[in-house]
């Protein structure tokens, strides 16, 4: 499954990817120019969180137990089995927010103008997601989740290897898989 | 490459620029995509432009993040101070044009004096002098003014900025001068020296001096982009600013005279295909540089793109107000249209000037143009009447009111914007009640209190300053000047 990846260290915070989100997935024209002229004002489905210092842009996991999913009284939240993302049927959605008080990241909003709620979907039906087009640091990445499960299976064994290493008493530091004397 | 049909309309800049990417060249082009879409809260007009440096202090413009800066600035202040910001800078750039007359109060012309008198008067009838730029500067030091009291200080700015480059006006009885423009002017064996800046008048007409007497090869000396005087000319034009680049990564180009204005760009083109840059403000030892040119022209590759002989438009740029009158009546048009201005990456290169240009003479419309689009329909030789780039459509302006032709002007289009000079003579002739409209987005559109603001007060001088939300298209600017 493709999902948006996000290098943290490259992400500003400079919100262009909240901007050119609503204007092309919420708005009218299409066009950030236009959208800020329409009525009620577009909604982003990227949310630009955290501080000055670590800044990051969250959107929908498409979490594999998706508590949205359980959660969705009409049937409306759905997984794409081609894709695997987790996708709103617009048609079914009855705009009751359900999803919103039990996803745990807090990426799925109310739309209360077209009474349904908004999320997500990767930009299934187009080429690149909108966001990632956009990010002027590259900081918004496609990447394929078992590509991420093969780098964190490298990653674990790399710090298992080193935990059978370490001398009993001795503190190893995770992320170096080096281990300090005590 | 498979938009290129989109970069430019002119197939031979299409064949150098599928050349310049199998070369490995990087254009203006390729960092034009690199910067898109460009930084969205600048756009709009919601970067702060004051200079507090509390910030940066940026207002979302879907109502969702911030509604106030640091200081408490709402987001027409914003828009409204950057407007004031832009016609500061413009201002500043006409100054140089007029160094004796801008202290004191504005001498208008004759013809357009009441125009003025009743824009004075709709913005406060306070007689406008350099006063109005500290006036400006200070409203610019801390975000206190309104934006209503911010709007028409910008508008006062640009009337006073047209005014300085209307009194500037040196040539309005200096008859016309012939131009020339095309791609094939770089055709044949020739030593090519393009210009481009503003390249200094004394080293122009020396290196035209001694380059005339060089033959075989001869030695050419081309403007990449500039309308430049030279002797009783225009140098000739193989390009379009927008084209100079494309032009450069052909490798016909031996050396590059470089005046101040010159883009970052052509220089580290210039460095990366070895072309020799010379800064021309500085350097007034003509021979040395036809030296170096002719080294460079020993060196050059084997196998140089070369032009077709056969592309080269001629014309004659008027200068005096006679002149222009007449070129503009020529035929007994019944409606005159003025569309000019600079290259933008925003619009297909060439489209609009030349497009619109054969649509308005179909409507029994007489054309003026200036600047890069001037250089397009020169190219294409379309009967049109041309004007010197630095004056554009205050020219033709004057030249029309003195004939009292006035009322034929249907509309002033600007094609692009190259400099805050531009957009504050856009505004000046808004104000002074003409009808203008500009073919790229201004930063305003995130704010429409501020729009409307400067909608309603042209609209009590008489003028109209259209503005699109996207890069113009031909169609919407056809039926703009139509419904005048």
């Amino acid at each position: 499954m493709k999902v948006i990846g996000i290098r943290k260290d490259r992400c500003t915070g400079c919100k262009t990817c909240e901007l050119y989100c609503a204007a092309e997935r919420c708005s009218e024209s299409k066009t950030l120019l236009g959208a800020v002229q329409e009525a009620p004002a577009p909604q982003p489905r990227v949310h630009v969180e955290g501080g000055p210092n670590d800044a990051f842009p969250l959107q929908c996991r498409h979490c594999l137990q998706a508590p949205c999913i359980d959660a969705c009284l009409t049937g409306a939240l759905c997984r794409d089995e081609a894709s695997g993302m987790v996708l709103i049927r617009e048609d079914l959605c009855i705009g009751c927010w359900t999803c919103t008080a039990f996803c745990p990241y807090g990426v799925i909003t109310p739309s209360p103008e077209r009474k349904i709620a908004l999320k997500c979907d990767r930009c299934l039906y187009m080429e690149n997601p909108v966001c990632v087009d956009v990010c002027p640091t590259g900081a918004l990445e496609v990447v394929d989740l078992e590509e991420i499960e093969k780098l964190l299976h490298e990653k674990r064994l790399a710090t298992a290897k080193a935990a059978a290493g370490v001398p009993e008493g001795s503190l190893l530091l995770l992320d170096q898989g080096r281990s300090v004397k005590s | 490459m498979e938009t290129i049909h989109f970069k430019t309309v002119d197939p031979v800049s299409q064949e150098l620029l599928r050349g310049a990417s199998r070369m490995g060249l990087g254009l203006n082009w390729e960092r034009y995509e690199k910067q898109q879409p460009q930084d969205g809260f600048l756009r709009l007009g919601l970067s702060c432009p004051y200079g507090c440096l509390q910030g940066p202090c940026r207002i979302d413009p879907f109502g969702r993040g911030a509604e106030r800066g640091i200081c408490g600035l709402d987001r027409d202040g914003m828009t409204a101070a950057l407007l004031l910001r832009l016609t500061l800078q413009g201002v500043l750039e006409i100054l140089p044009a007029d160094p004796a007359g801008n202290s004191g109060e504005i001498r208008w012309p004759a013809s357009i004096r009441d125009r003025a008198a009743a824009a004075v008067k709709s913005l406060g009838g306070a007689p406008l002098s350099s006063v109005a730029i500290s006036e400006g500067a200070l409203l610019l030091a801390r975000p206190s003014a309104s934006p209503e009291r911010l709007a028409r200080q910008a508008l006062r700015l640009a009337l006073y900025g047209t005014g300085v480059a209307s009194q500037a006006r040196t040539k309005s009885s200096a008859g016309s001068m012939p131009c020339s423009a095309g791609y094939g002017l770089l055709a044949g064996e020739a030593i090519l020296v393009g210009v481009t800046g503003r390249a200094s008048q004394s080293l122009i007409e020396s290196l035209m001096e001694k380059a005339a007497a060089l033959k075989k090869p001869e030695v050419r000396l081309v403007s990449l982009g500039d309308w430049i005087p030279a002797g009783g000319s225009f140098l000739p034009i193989a390009c379009t600013s927008g084209e100079a680049e494309t032009v450069l990564s052909s490798g016909k180009v031996n050396l590059v005279a470089a005046g101040p204005g010159t883009d970052p760009g052509i220089l580290a083109l210039c460095a990366g295909m070895k072309i020799p840059v010379v800064p021309s403000a500085e350097n007034p030892d003509a021979a040395g540089i036809l030296k170096q040119a002719s080294d460079a022209f020993d060196r050059r590759s084997a196998a140089p793109f070369d032009f077709d002989p056969k592309l080269v438009g001629a014309g004659r740029v008027n200068l005096g107000d006679a002149e222009i009158a007449a070129a503009l009546q020529e035929g007994s048009p019944a409606k005159i249209a003025l569309l000019g201005g600079t290259d933008s990456l925003l619009l297909s290169l060439g489209y609009l000037p030349v497009e619109m240009a054969k649509a308005l003479r179909g409507e029994d419309y007489a054309v003026a143009s200036w600047g890069d689009a001037a250089a397009w329909m020169v190219k294409q030789e379309l009967p049109v009447a041309l004007l010197e780039a630095d004056e554009g459509p205050l020219a033709a302006v004057s030249a029309l009111a003195s004939a009292g032709k006035l009322p034929l002007l249907k509309g002033i289009c600007f094609s692009g914007l190259r400099n805050c000079r531009e957009l504050t003579l856009a505004l000046g002739l808004a104000a002074l009640g003409m009808k203008v409209s500009l073919a790229t987005p201004i930063p305003l559109w995130g704010s429409e209190p501020v729009r409307t603001l400067l909608r309603e007060e042209l609209a009590a001088m008489g003028g109209i300053l259209t503005h699109f939300d996207h890069p113009v298209r031909a169609e919407e600017l056809l039926d703009w000047f139509i419904r005048s």
